[in-house]
């Protein structure tokens, strides 16, 4: 079920016209859907200067007619209605370009309530919370469970309806059972169930783990969670633990206001835990890309963009991607609000594109197992004490290579001058010129030279870079001076040192700049000038231990970034070989020339490079054996601490930069816009609706969670308590549920809503609390069959005169049939599995790029389908046909269609045909000799129920017709029981188990089964 | 109040009326996406808005972004100026990807393809679409194509759903929720995709339905022994067999509905009926085994392999045969940043003859009248080479300045050459050849955006695209967006 059309409009409107036209739920509904287009909250495109979305606007003088759109108690001078009651296609409202009417009943609506004096309201959403809600009279004769039902039954009597009566108990059992845990009751709990103690089973549901798994579902949707970027070849990502973290918030029954904070600022809290930090990757499940080509700060842009859609629709139910653009044209949000609310969400250390699927994009949280955390916290001490056994004490040079670019015997090639791995220098075509040292490479910028064995070691090996080089050019952008790294432009790997203007940089990454050190110099190199570049790294894994000296001298840097951990040699693309002057993709070192390149395993001291501006620099430090005993125990020890750490599990999350990014307006969402002081935003919550940004709180991400977490907040309480309604009721109280806005539906029960949500943050933001509160009220334990009567007049159960009926969402579907055959493994949280997928390797078909779907085996074949991989541009099929949301973007309302796909998957997807196999299996093996019994296993297990007379006497001739089928043809038995991986039970009849395994089937694709009702 | 599109509300009201008709009519409106609208008297209450020149579609997309100036657009200047740096005053600050970017230098790159003038029409083709050269006096050329974004996923994206974001309806399911189907056994938007072709990867979102119901997303036939997934019986399963068990199952059914009155019950069993039927339509248009050697001999040899374009192109024109709405084809291959001369020269031999051929057949079935055909990419292909420009190779990066697309068919205008580039093909120029700069903005008369394009589809099709709306999180949405010109200058 979506969403009420028009007959629930018609419902809401009855309900609350008693008299006084409202505003809020009545006028603004018309004036925002046909007018404010042109003539609302965007003050950019306002036509005539009239804005009706304020009472001052609408009753001011226009300018062009000097007319009034509305003058209150006076429709008939009013210019509005003159417009609209006009036929005249050049002068009626709406104009006939815009495809809106104006329905008669709207035209009187807006015209009474000018007569009754035009009074704005404040919208229904944006009013604070109510301290306190007064709950209704339960109307005479009529039975209440709770507090929800005085409001139900309230509205009820003034539409003259009866409810419906409570459902039968097992129908009962089976909704809530589907509600609470995504499943069926078991048969024992069917056996075991005490209509007169329904609080007693909603208790154990609430306290099931499989709570967690059900409720988490849907904030999967909301926050777009998916196991891959999304993007072009669409790799797999690792976030799945942030999955789980919700799984365990909701069964651990984590305060919502706390469940909020941890997700938005958790990083930000005092002496945040690992949870809390995890919690962040919710703003870190936007798709990323990996294309070539690709431009990170548009997607960087792209990515930030999402978080404030995400965050907007989950916790505000606002349509804040209107206001990228421009102003909100129906709600009062700007698009200066839009981007002030971006700024909360665009300071950490990001590149905008992923490299490669080894390689978590940054900043990341590792997430080392126990034996794991062991392992490091051991390696730690290792390092720690080789650091103290380390003398203080310089040398000894390891020089490994010396290229000076003198004419050699071999052309196109450079001997090394030095014994070292790197015998040759690769120069190929490029020229050489006179240089101080003799003659020098002059580069091209396309052809790098190319040097094998130098650099290989990962970054606790200390290194020097030595080069003596001219410029020619001076580009004021980025030019590679050499590098040792894996990758392409979406990302490289390893180490690289570049100049731009005048500026050396050099950078250690993993992941830049989340997982990376870097250094920058002022402008020190000149155009035209001969200079020496050293720069060196002393392993330590900080920033503070590189170093660059021009001309021997020590020049002062500044830090880029400083966090490094894990490896910088992960293999990704390309050879990873040093080469000077050049990168896939990347800018070349056109118009430089090198003299000459020495590289040494160490560190050389500031006197040691000092010496290297000496003729033959005779007086480096030599070599005490044992300290490079101690320095090669260092760099071993902080590599078995590398070692571990790159094989932890690593999750992107939030990381607050020291300093916020600036931000600025991008009209139209130009991510290339450029930042001027008129444009500039900081950070700030909404400036026209809503509480202020509270005086108190932080300028970040935290303080944000604070503003959206107190108690009065008018939309944070009602959003969620009305998402609780929708996964209970199938529809929310606001059927919008993703829009609060001008456009979105008055709740049907304004005040229930209200009450709930009081409640909600009065009793701690407890969302167990609230789902039993639900579960229990009598509205929900009503019957679900439609009256004749009701269906003509609430179709859509806008009323809530009948309990609640539903389709089965995807997942659940599938966890039916696995837990219905006694197939389902519950084991909770995990890597994601990939159960059975038909056809040829979707994954591959028509992305070469991908990784290969790899079916799960065993016990992985048959988890719970939040587990199932998720693939955003190749879904899994059947889910996706069951309206499961495709996760490229947040979405808190599923669609329920019912289509022949659907049937085509229920009955020939081995991933029902399998569970069918094994539940005739049960139920063969508990009742061999008797049919009817079998049946009403099957049955039970299935529809929760038992079946009546006609239904047994129908499954019994479809038994039988089956058996006469499968009789006739053996091998066609044998063949249908080869479907799955489960291998049948040879102590049955190929015929006798193939029939039931149909009767199986049958059943679980009756209504009675796919539907929760 | 609430204005959106409900499909089950429809679902019912269909019920109601049709109650009478059987159940048959209604199960088919409410899966197939027969016209289905909410109530609301903006949204309009027919489709089409006026006398539709096609009433489907077949869509040749050519993925990866087809070198324009390898088959297209003849750029003599470029082979004069071979090796010449793109200067600054044509590029005019465009920006370039990140791939070539960084080239320290861009060379232009002459096309090394003979190119020359076919049919009355005298539009130009370079010696790589011989086939398509011959039915140049059908189709509606149009040479100054622009879109926005440089890279393929949005790209791509956004020609499919007018958008660069994903979550937004595709082309094919936009029609299907304005139009729905002509054929009660098949659905009215079917993709078919190359097997096997390796290169700029496709996702599902291209034919998926973003935020209208499901049942608008398009339908993936495949080569094989299931065309649609899950469509054949599992193994041992016999048609009678089944047909038995489902006769039951709607038997049991009836009871539930009885019981429960909900009309949703009754549509579960014609969707059941309506899949068994499936079960038997599908193979029968995927089997491409009835055709005659006729056909196989037009369409090319790769015909007979089921999966190829050239079989998907046969399929395509069975399908149309049909009344199936909208058939999209999608060919990978096209993304030849390097060796571009010798790679083009098998892509071009996997589409050139089916292309042709599928316009040929629907013109002697009096299809090609009524059926609209579009062939092109995502985006063109730069003047200059990307990487080292060698005596016999270059490659080209992306180019969304300008490109070429080409239409036939369902009321545009055949045999015509629209728009054109400047002498470097870098960008789309005025009548006088001087280079201008397009924006969806600003209508420029010569130039074709990509909402253009869609908005004229549409305009073929009979819908006004600035009508064809659907409200999703309290906003009306659109393919064209707020954008979008119909080109009267393509229409016959």
């Amino acid at each position: 079920m979506k969403f009420a059309a028009l007959t629930a409009f018609s419902l809401l409107t009855a309900g609350v016209r008693a008299g006084a036209i409202s505003f809020s739920r009545e006028i603004q509904p018309i004036l925002s859907n046909k007018c404010y287009h042109c003539h609302g909250p965007d003050g950019s495109k306002r036509d005539a200067g009239l804005r009706l979305d304020t009472f001052e606007g609408a009753t001011a003088v226009i300018e062009e007619s000097k007319t009034r759109a509305i003058i209150p108690g006076d429709p008939a001078a009013s210019e509005m209605i003159r417009r609209i009651r006009l036929t005249d296609p050049e002068e009626i409202m709406p104009p006939p370009k815009s495809h809106l009417t104006l329905g008669p009943d709207e035209a009187e609506l807006l015209e009474k309530w000018i007569q009754q004096g035009a009074k704005y309201e404040k919208h229904w959403a944006f009013t604070p919370l109510p301290a306190a809600v007064t709950v209704p009279e339960i109307p005479d004769g009529k039975r209440a469970q709770n507090e929800i039902d005085h409001f139900v039954l309230a509205r009820l009597d003034r539409e003259k309806l009866a409810p419906s009566p409570e459902a039968d108990p097992l129908r009962l059992l089976r909704r809530v059972s589907f509600d609470l845990t995504g499943l069926p009751p078991a048969p024992e709990e069917i056996a075991s169930f005490d209509a007169t103690k329904f609080e007693t089973a909603v208790d154990r549901l609430l306290a099931s783990p499989h709570f967690g798994e059900t409720m988490a579902l849907e904030w999967l949707d909301a926050a777009r969670y998916a196991d891959s970027y999304g993007y072009q070849s669409d790799l797999l990502s690792g976030q799945w633990p942030w999955r789980d973290w919700v799984i365990r918030a909701f069964n651990e029954n984590l305060p919502y206001d706390q469940f909020a904070t941890w997700q938005l600022a958790g990083d930000l809290l005092p002496n945040a835990t690992r949870d809390q930090i995890l919690a962040t990757a919710f703003n870190r499940l936007n798709r990323m890309t990996q294309e070539g080509g690709s431009i990170h700060e548009e997607y960087r842009v792209e990515g930030v963009s999402d978080r404030v859609h995400t965050f907007g629709t989950t916790f505000l139910a606002l349509t804040l991607e209107c206001s990228r653009c421009h102003d909100h044209k129906y709600d009062p949000i700007s698009a200066r609000d839009y981007y002030s609310i971006g700024s909360f969400f665009n300071s950490i250390a990001e590149r905008g594109v992923y490299s490669d699927p080894k390689i978590t994009p940054g900043p990341a949280l590792l997430l080392p197992t126990p034996n794991q955390e062991t392992q490091i916290r051991a390696a730690e001490k290792a390092v720690a004490a080789a650091q103290a056994a380390l003398p203080q004490t310089i040398g000894p040079a390891d020089r490994v290579a010396l290229f000076d670019f003198e004419p050699s015997e071999k052309p196109d090639v450079s001997p090394n001058r030095v014994d070292g791995p790197a015998k040759e220098a690769k120069i190929g075509g490029l020229k050489t010129t006179t240089a101080p040292g003799g003659r020098a490479v002059v580069l091209d910028g396309d052809q790098g030279i190319s040097i094998s064995g130098l650099l290989t070691e990962d970054w606790p090996q200390p290194w020097t870079v030595d080069l003596v080089l001219r410029d020619t050019v001076a580009n004021p952008e980025p030019v590679v001076l050499w590098q040792r790294t894996f990758g392409t432009d979406a990302g490289y790997n390893g180490y690289d040192c570049t100049l731009a203007g005048g500026r050396i940089e050099v950078r250690i990454a993993r992941d830049w700049p989340g997982a990376a050190v870097g250094v920058i110099t002022a402008p020190v190199v000149g155009k035209d000038q001969w200079h020496r570049v050293s720069v060196t790294w002393d392993g330590s894994g900080r920033a503070a231990g590189l170093a660059v000296y021009v001309d021997g001298k020590p020049v002062s840097t500044e830090i880029t970034t400083d966090r490094l951990r894990q490896s910088v040699i992960d293999r990704t693309y390309g050879s990873g070989n040093f080469t000077l002057g050049e990168r896939f993709r990347d800018r070349g070192f056109r118009g430089g020339e090198i003299d000459s390149l020495g590289v040494f395993n160490s560190a050389l001291a500031p006197l040691e490079i000092a010496e290297l501006q000496q003729p033959g620099d005779t007086k480096l430090t030599v070599v005490p054996p044992k300290l490079r005993e101690a320095r090669e125990k260092l760099r071993a020890a902080r590599q078995a601490l590398v070692n571990i750490e790159s094989k932890v599990q690593t999750v992107a999350v939030m990381d607050e930069t020291p300093t916020p990014r600036p931000t600025w307006i991008l009209p139209r969402g130009v991510y290339s816009t450029p930042h001027t002081p008129e444009n500039d935003v900081t950070r700030n919550t909404f400036s026209q609706i809503l509480p202020p940004f509270p005086a108190d709180a932080p300028p970040d991400r935290l303080g944000l969670a604070k503003w959206l977490t107190q108690p009065d907040h008018p939309l944070t309480s009602r959003v969620f308590v009305n998402r609780a309604w929708q996964h209970f009721f199938g529809t929310g109280l606001v059927p919008t549920s993703d829009n609060f806005g001008f456009q979105g539906t008055a709740p049907s029960h304004p005040e229930l809503l209200d009450w709930l949500a009081r409640d909600f943050v009065s009793h701690g933001w407890d969302v167990k609390r609230l789902c039993r509160q639900i579960v229990l009220s009598a509205t929900y334990r009503q019957d679900s069959r439609l009256r004749p009567g009701l269906r003509e007049k609430d179709p859509a159960n806008i009323l809530l005169a009948r309990g609640p009926a539903r389709r089965l969402a995807a997942e659940p579907v599938r966890d039916l049939a696995l837990a219905a055959s006694d197939q389902l493994v519950s084991k909770v949280g995990g890597p994601p599995v990939s159960p059975y997928q038909p056809g040829p390797d979707l994954w591959r078909e028509s992305n070469s790029m991908s990784p290969a779907y790899q079916q799960s085996k065993g016990e992985d074949l048959r988890r719970r389908s939040i587990y199932s991989v998720w693939k955003r541009t190749a879904p899994l099929p059947n889910a996706l046909l069951f309206d499961a949301a495709g996760r490229e973007t947040c979405s808190v309302r599923r669609a329920s269609t019912n289509t022949p796909l659907q049937a085509l998957v229920l009955l020939n997807d081995p991933q029902f045909i399998e569970p069918s196999r094994a539940l005739a299996e049960v139920v063969l093996r508990a009742h061999p000799e008797d049919p009817d019994a079998r049946i009403r296993a099957a049955f039970l297990r299935l529809a929760g129920r038992q079946p009546d007379s006609r239904e047994l006497e129908l499954l019994k001739q479809l038994l039988t017709h089956q058996l006469d089928v499968f009789n006739a043809k053996p091998d066609d038995a044998k063949a249908f029981l080869k479907i799955g991986e489960k291998t049948p039970d040879a102590s049955i009849d190929p015929a006798i188990l193939a029939a039931n395994a149909v009767l199986c089937q049958a059943i679980l694709n009756l209504d009675a089964v796919i539907w929760n009702r | 109040m609430n204005p959106s599109f409900d499909p089950l509300g429809v679902t019912r009201r269909h019920f109601f009326k049709q109650a009478a008709a059987g159940v048959g009519g209604l199960a088919l409106s409410s899966m197939l996406g027969r016209r289905a609208y909410g109530s609301s008297a903006e949204i309009p209450a027919t489709f089409p808005n006026f006398a539709p020149k096609a009433k489907r579609v077949i869509y040749l997309f050519q993925s990866g972004g087809p070198s324009q100036l390898d088959l297209f657009d003849d750029k003599p200047l470029l082979r004069e100026k071979n090796g010449q740096p793109l200067p600054d005053f044509v590029r005019g600050g465009q920006r370039l990807t990140g791939m070539s970017a960084q080239q320290s230098s861009i060379p232009l790159a002459g096309s090394q393809f003979k190119f020359q003038q076919y049919g009355q029409s005298g539009a130009t083709f370079s010696e790589l679409l011989p086939h398509t050269a011959g039915i140049a006096d059908e189709l509606c050329i149009v040479k100054s194509m622009f879109t926005e974004s440089i890279n393929h996923d949005p790209a791509i994206t956004f020609f499919q759903t007018g958008s660069e974001l994903a979550g937004r309806p595709s082309l094919g399911s936009w029609l299907s929720y304005g139009l729905g189907t002509d054929n009660s056994n098949l659905p009215s938007f079917i993709v078919l995709v190359s097997a096997g072709q390796g290169d700029q990867p496709l996702y599902s979102r291209l034919w998926g339905s973003g935020f209208l119901d499901s049942k608008y997303q398009g339908v993936q036939f495949r080569p094989g022994k299931d065309p649609v997934l899950y469509l054949s019986n599992p193994d041992g399963i016999c048609q009678s067999g089944r047909r038995a068990m489902l006769d039951q199952m709607n038997e049991l059914n009836r009871i539930q509905f009885e019981k429960e009155l909900d009309p949703e019950i009754e549509s579960r069993i014609a969707q059941y009926e309506m899949a068994f039927r499936m079960q038997t339509s599908v193979p029968d248009i995927t089997d491409l085994g009835t055709e005659p050697e006729s056909t196989f001999a037009m369409y090319g040899e790769d015909s007979r392999k089921p999966g190829t374009f050239a079989a998907n192109c046969l399929l395509a024109r069975r399908l149309a045969e049909r009344g199936v709405r909208f058939i999209q084809l999608y060919h990978q291959g096209w993304d030849q940043h390097t060796k571009l001369p010798s790679s083009i020269v098998g892509q071009c031999k996997e589409t050139d003859q089916a292309s042709a051929a599928l316009i040929r057949d629907l013109k002697q079935r009096g299809l090609l009248e009524d059926t609209l055909v579009v062939w092109g990419g995502e985006f063109g292909r730069t003047a200059y080479s990307q990487g080292v420009l060698t005596k016999d190779d270059y490659g080209r990066d992306h180019h969304p300045r300008c490109f070429t697309i080409w239409m036939a068919g369902g009321g545009v205008k055949p045999g015509i050459t629209y728009g054109q580039t400047d002498a470097y093909g870098y960008n789309i120029a005025d009548s006088d050849g001087n280079p201008i700069s397009p924006d969806k903005h600003i209508y420029e008369p010569g130039a074709v955006h990509v909402h253009d394009l869609q908005a004229t589809m549409l305009h073929l099709l009979g819908i006004d695209h600035t009508m064809l709306t659907s409200i999703h999180q309290g906003r009306r949405f659109r393919l064209t967006d707020v954008h979008g010109k119909v080109v009267k200058e393509l229409l016959a």
